[in-house]
């Protein structure tokens, strides 16, 4: 803390700005490390009961057990959407029928598109204040470098000495900022470049799963 | 219709857990004392010349004692001393001598008698020297930090001490705006040491220079030491950018 008290108030406030992304970055990568996880955990094990159960009532009634997954969230969104079609069918004395005139399977699929991007939207929540930590906390950090510098000059000059016992510390205080601002940035980069790779890993599950349900519905219901 | 949006369970444990996280790795790194530390450097800059103190007249004077070194007298004492023992030095002839001797016993005589000659005169060019080297003690030439010294000792050019200071500090605080300065300032310095006063005899127009100047001088200020038999000392010296000289 000694470092913190020798510094000037503009390096002060540049510090405390910069403490505060690194605190809230460094918790919302943890917290997406845990999202991340649990979306991929739970995913899988929902795959399993999937192809395994069969039956799209059954799997339905489960879904509270994945609440996490995006593929059960795909599910839930696409089943809703077919019972709602089938209800209409019903009430045209055509039950278990998807009308292809009205499009049945076309809203089907939009259903799932939206409920992919609402996935894929709530994963990707908080990733741009990672993204603005990474890009912007080193420009902080420089900004308090250089007033920290330009401080220390003008101490330079008033004090007429130019020796470097007088220059040396004043320019080790002002480059703290940018310390400070590596330290942030850092692992703020390196943790949205991670989850960005895993969100894209789960995008391409959720795209295959659409595909595979809109299949097994189509063979499943039309021209019943 | 749409889920209800999820509420994001945990984002506030994890905030506060990255909180704590930070404040472990300060209290840390403060207790281990990776931080490097920064203190203004507080201890003054002391100056040391290598070689002695300034000397008015380095060359002059001989020690104070009898039984040291005696240093080389001025060039025209030397002259001086070097013609005094020549006519004491060589036997005067005398009457007796340019005689034809005779006999035996009157050659021995001349022979005692040029001996005893020689011998006085001897005796007086030794008297003459001592003489003279009296004479250059008499004038306080004594040798550097020799007790006999009174004026030539080291660190008696206080004058030159003084600039030697102030040019030490003018190279740290110059700076001109116009070509070439030159300011003249006479410093009054007390017999303590202390800078009484300095007043610019001369100003050149440029307040940088100026400015240059006055920190310079309060600078050197610092460490100045008391002048020679605490008298006080006054003396005006000539700040140019590419140095200064004693007026």
């Amino acid at each position: 803390m000694g470092i913190f008290a020798v510094t000037g108030l503009v390096v002060k406030v540049v510090l405390v700005i910069l403490c505060a992304f690194s605190v809230l970055s460094l918790g919302i990568i943890f917290y997406k490390f845990w999202q991340v996880y649990r979306a991929k955990s739970q995913s899988e094990r929902f795959l399993e009961f999937f192809w395994k159960v069969k039956r799209f009532d059954s799997i339905n009634a489960q879904l509270d057990r994945f609440d996490d997954s995006p593929l059960a969230v795909l599910f839930g969104e696409g089943y809703a959407e077919m019972k709602k079609i089938m209800d209409k069918g019903v009430e045209k004395q055509d039950p278990g029928v998807l009308s292809t005139e009205l499009g049945g399977f076309d809203n089907i699929a939009r259903a799932l598109r939206r409920a992919t991007t609402s996935e894929i939207t709530r994963l990707e929540r908080m990733l741009t204040f990672l993204a603005t930590t990474g890009s912007t906390a080193p420009f902080i950090g420089l900004f308090g470098t250089v007033w920290g510098i330009m401080s220390a000059f003008k101490g330079i000059g008033e004090t007429g000495s130019a020796s470097l016992a007088v220059v040396a510390p004043g320019i080790a205080e002002a480059l703290i900022a940018t310390a400070v601002g590596l330290v942030a940035a850092i692992p703020a980069v390196m943790g949205y470049n991670h989850f960005q790779h895993k969100i894209k890993v789960l995008i391409a599950d959720m795209d295959s799963f659409s595909t595979e349900y809109l299949n097994i519905v189509q063979r499943t219901f039309a021209g019943k | 219709m749409n889920r209800p949006r999820k509420k994001e369970r945990g984002l506030g444990i994890s905030i506060a857990g990255s909180f704590f996280l930070h404040a472990a790795l300060l209290a840390t790194f403060s207790m281990i004392g990776l931080y490097p530390s920064i203190k203004q450097s507080a201890e003054p800059v002391y100056y040391v010349d290598i070689a002695n103190l300034p000397v008015a007249n380095p060359r002059s004077g001989s020690p104070g004692g009898e039984a040291a070194e005696a240093s080389p007298p001025p060039k025209a004492q030397q002259q001086e001393a070097m013609r005094v023992p020549p006519s004491a030095a060589k036997p005067v002839p005398s009457k007796a001598a340019k005689a034809p001797a005779k006999d035996d016993s009157s050659k021995d005589f001349q022979e005692r008698l040029a001996k005893l000659e020689r011998k006085v005169g001897r005796q007086q060019a030794e008297s003459a020297m001592d003489d003279l080297r009296k004479r250059v003690a008499a004038q306080g030439g004594g040798r550097s930090g020799m007790p006999g010294g009174t004026g030539s000792e080291a660190g008696s050019d206080y004058a030159s001490y003084i600039q030697s200071r102030l040019r030490d500090a003018f190279k740290m605080t110059i700076a001109h705006q116009s070509r070439k300065p030159e300011v003249v300032v006479q410093m009054f310095i007390s017999r303590y040491g202390k800078l009484s006063s300095y007043r610019i005899l001369r100003s050149s127009g440029d307040k940088v220079f100026e400015d240059a100047v006055a920190r310079a001088i309060r600078m050197a200020a610092e460490n100045f030491p008391p002048p020679p038999n605490r008298r006080e000392f006054q003396q005006g010296f000539i700040f140019r950018p590419e140095g200064l000289e004693k007026k």
